[in-house]
């Protein structure tokens, strides 16, 4: 008797796996454990790669603690080529040879019993122009997919529907399947592509929006109108305030009245009411400021006698410089802080 | 001998000089200064509310709104300076709420007379004996649409012949004198003669939005509550009328008509002198605390002390009793019955706003007898009363 040995021509994963890594340890040339799945590589549907690894394929199929890697093995003549390289694996394969699954593959018409069961199911065709009209389910899906022999190999199972007229007899389902998974991949990275791009261009354009607005909003911080005068301002010469009296040629551009008191102080008083922020008027009849939004009274030194006016007007820092009188508004004085005795309150005439 | 008042209108000199009037237009002037005037329109208002049932008799009200207007207007003939005040585009408003309020007025106590005389005869309310019942349409609807066609009317021709003023640009180194709000904010205004800023442009305010959003709440009278009457919730509408037209309208018609350059009172018919010389000396209240004798000319004489709460401890005290003994000591004396009917919490809020109230007419008078400023004077925390 000539001796003779298998070699696996076909292998496939049954439904049930539930992923557990044990395949892919013992076979990693033919197996790959996906997120949800295990696959056969998309190599490893070809008999001539399949040959040579029939050992560790089989220890892959006894390991599976599910039982769903099934193979398909043909008789070749000759000894087992894989002898003594791994002589491990051929004996655990060995002993799981009678184990294995040999399903013969349906040639010919298509088997009556699923022909029947196929028209009683209603499938979903999707639009498809060459699959048959809407029909009534007589049968559910389920029945057909509990009907369908498990452990066939899934281009045996096509062969069995072909005659059916549901599927369309052609590409073998492992070719199907090859170009399945190299075709998602290529629309994926073509989706993609062109996904990428529009959201891009939409980041882009919001980018842009917002850089936009952050340039309008600096122009806010930064608005484009005069400045307001400087604080400091020069107010002639100590002769310009010969006698005392309260001078206004300050009043409407500076806000300040220069008041030359009789005590012998030249001083800057603030036109901004303390009650409500008014402009009085200098009666130089009664020798007082009067404010005409409520009444508010201040004599000549600013101080607040009647009316509701809470507290006396504001002086402001007032000082030489050189033969000039300089006054800077962004110091004021208070009385009821006691602060027109600071020496910069007032300058000495 | 009358004038044409479309004279008026038209610019010429239609004044009748009468001499023999100018004894009373001084009379007048010299009577008009709030710390006159306004005893006499609080006494006026008195009067109106226990007399109500006898002046609002359609025959009575029909002469003093007549009497009213003839005076009103017909003085507009004989003074140039009331004639300037009131023809003003701007014033004209202020008619308008004084004939408003007057009629107003004359509409609810005549409803309120004649309610009040049924129940006292124990005979049931005008409304209940008639069907007043109408229809939404026509009548309804029919009244609004004549309403709306009439104030439409009205606004477009009033806006036609008295067109709104256009003044100067605004100079802020030459505010106009007075510088006076909008006429409705002129009680406003004019409270703020009489206090600090903050308490009577903010603290006031919030306290009259509060007060009448309160009301309600502790307002707890069933009585009166869809129809009218007055013997029936005396203190609610005497309370309520005297903070709306004492407070309120008489101080607008103040400020708009009375209040002249530098913020001075003129009478109405007098000329707005804007270098009028006005004595004004304003003392505050710590002040004749520590030196009666000085201003008084008897008691004592200290200097001020350094200390501002200390020197400010008057004020203080009597800040505090005004606010926080004087609504117990109602509650335990005149108001007891009342506080007995509300609760205490609804007491103390409606007497805490009655107090704050109060205030006002307390600093005016107190201001114009003793020329006080302020209760408490701290300028050093911008604090003042």
């Amino acid at each position: 008797m000539a001796e003779t040995h298998e070699e696996v021509v076909k292998v496939w994963i049954a439904p049930g796996c539930i992923v557990c890594d044990a395949c892919e340890t013992d076979c990693p040339d033919v197996f790959e454990v996906q997120e949800e799945t295990c696959i056969i590589r998309p190599d490893a549907h070809s008999e001539d790669f399949t040959k040579p690894l029939t050992p560790s394929i089989k220890v892959a199929a006894e390991g599976c603690p599910v039982d769903v890697i099934k193979f398909e093995t043909v008789q070749v003549d000759g000894p087992e080529p894989w002898a003594g390289q791994e002589e491990e694996a051929a004996t655990t394969a060995g002993a799981g040879l009678t184990a294995g699954p040999a399903v013969t593959i349906p040639q010919g018409p298509p088997d009556p019993k699923w022909a029947s069961l196929l028209t009683a199911a209603q499938i979903s065709h999707r639009g498809r122009s060459d699959l048959p009209a809407e029909r009534t389910a007589t049968v559910p899906v389920e029945a057909v997919a509990e009907a369908l022999p498990l452990n066939a190999p899934p281009d045996a199972s096509a062969a069995a529907m072909v005659g059916s007229g549901y599927v369309r007899p052609g590409t073998s389902v492992a070719e199907r399947i090859r170009v399945q998974g190299e075709g998602v991949t290529r629309r994926e990275v073509s989706v993609l592509g062109g996904v990428s791009v529009v959201v891009l261009a939409a980041w882009g354009a919001l980018g842009g929006v917002f850089a936009t607005c952050l340039g309008a909003l600096q122009s806010f911080m930064v608005p484009k109108v005069t400045k307001e005068p400087p604080s400091i301002f020069r107010a002639g010469r100590v002769t310009d305030y010969p006698e005392v009296g309260v001078y206004m040629q300050y009043k409407g551009s500076q806000g300040v009245w220069l008041a030359r008191l009789a005590e012998g102080k030249l001083v800057a008083i603030s036109t901004t009411c303390t009650h409500l922020g008014c402009i009085p008027n200098w009666l130089p009849g009664d020798q007082k400021f009067k404010c005409p939004c409520h009444g508010s009274g201040f004599d000549a030194k600013g101080m607040n006698f009647e009316g509701p006016a809470p507290r006396p007007l504001e002086r402001h820092k007032i000082y030489f410089s050189g033969e000039f009188v300089v006054v800077d508004k962004s110091k004021k004085y208070r009385q009821e802080l006691g602060q027109w005795s600071s020496p910069e309150s007032f300058i000495e005439v | 001998m009358f004038s044409n008042p479309f004279l008026l209108a038209a610019g010429r000199d239609p004044f009748v000089e009468l001499p023999q009037l100018e004894g009373v237009k001084q009379f007048v002037n010299n009577w008009s200064p709030p710390e006159f005037s306004l005893p006499f329109i609080v006494l006026l208002f008195i009067v109106l509310l226990l007399t109500y049932k006898k002046w609002t008799k359609p025959v009575i009200a029909l002469t003093l709104l007549v009497v009213f207007v003839v005076v009103y207007f017909g003085a507009m003939l004989v003074d140039y300076n009331y004639y300037e005040i009131l023809k003003k585009a701007d014033n004209v408003p202020i008619t308008i709420m004084l004939l408003g309020c007057g009629i107003f007025l004359w509409t609810a106590f005549r409803q309120a007379a004649r309610n009040d005389v049924r129940l006292e005869a124990g005979k049931p309310l005008v409304d209940e004996e008639r069907d007043d019942k109408v229809l939404v349409w026509p009548d309804l609807v029919y009244t609004e649409l004549i309403c709306l066609v009439l104030a439409s009317a009205v606004l477009v021709i009033w806006a036609v012949v008295l067109p709104a003023p256009l003044e100067s640009p605004a100079n802020p180194a030459g505010p106009p004198n007075p510088s006076k709000a909008p006429w409705y904010f002129l009680g406003l205004q004019e409270m703020l003669v009489y206090f600090d800023p903050w308490m009577a442009g903010v603290i006031l305010p919030v306290m009259i939005i509060t007060g009448l959003i309160a009301m309600p709440y502790f307002d707890t009278n069933p009585k009166g509550n869809g129809y009218y009457t007055f013997r029936e919730r005396p203190f609610a509408i005497s309370v309520w009328l005297f903070g709306f037209l004492i407070l309120w309208v008489v101080l607008i018609v103040f400020g708009v008509f009375l209040r002249g350059p530098n913020w001075n009172f003129f009478g109405p018919f007098a000329y707005w002198d804007a270098n009028m010389q006005v004595p004004l000396t304003n003392v505050m209240m710590s002040d004749y605390f520590w030196n009666p004798k000085d201003l008084l000319g008897f008691g004592w004489s200290y200097a001020l002390p350094k200390n501002p709460f200390i020197r400010e401890i008057s004020g203080i005290v009597f800040t505090a009793a005004w606010v926080f003994i004087l609504p117990p000591l109602l509650a335990r004396t005149v108001m007891r019955k009342m506080c007995m009917q509300l609760g205490t919490f609804r007491f103390y809020v409606m007497a805490f706003h009655l107090v704050i109230m109060a205030m006002l007419p307390l600093k005016m008078a107190l201001r114009w007898l003793l020329t006080l400023k302020y209760f408490i004077y701290l300028p050093e925390y911008n604090l003042n009363l």
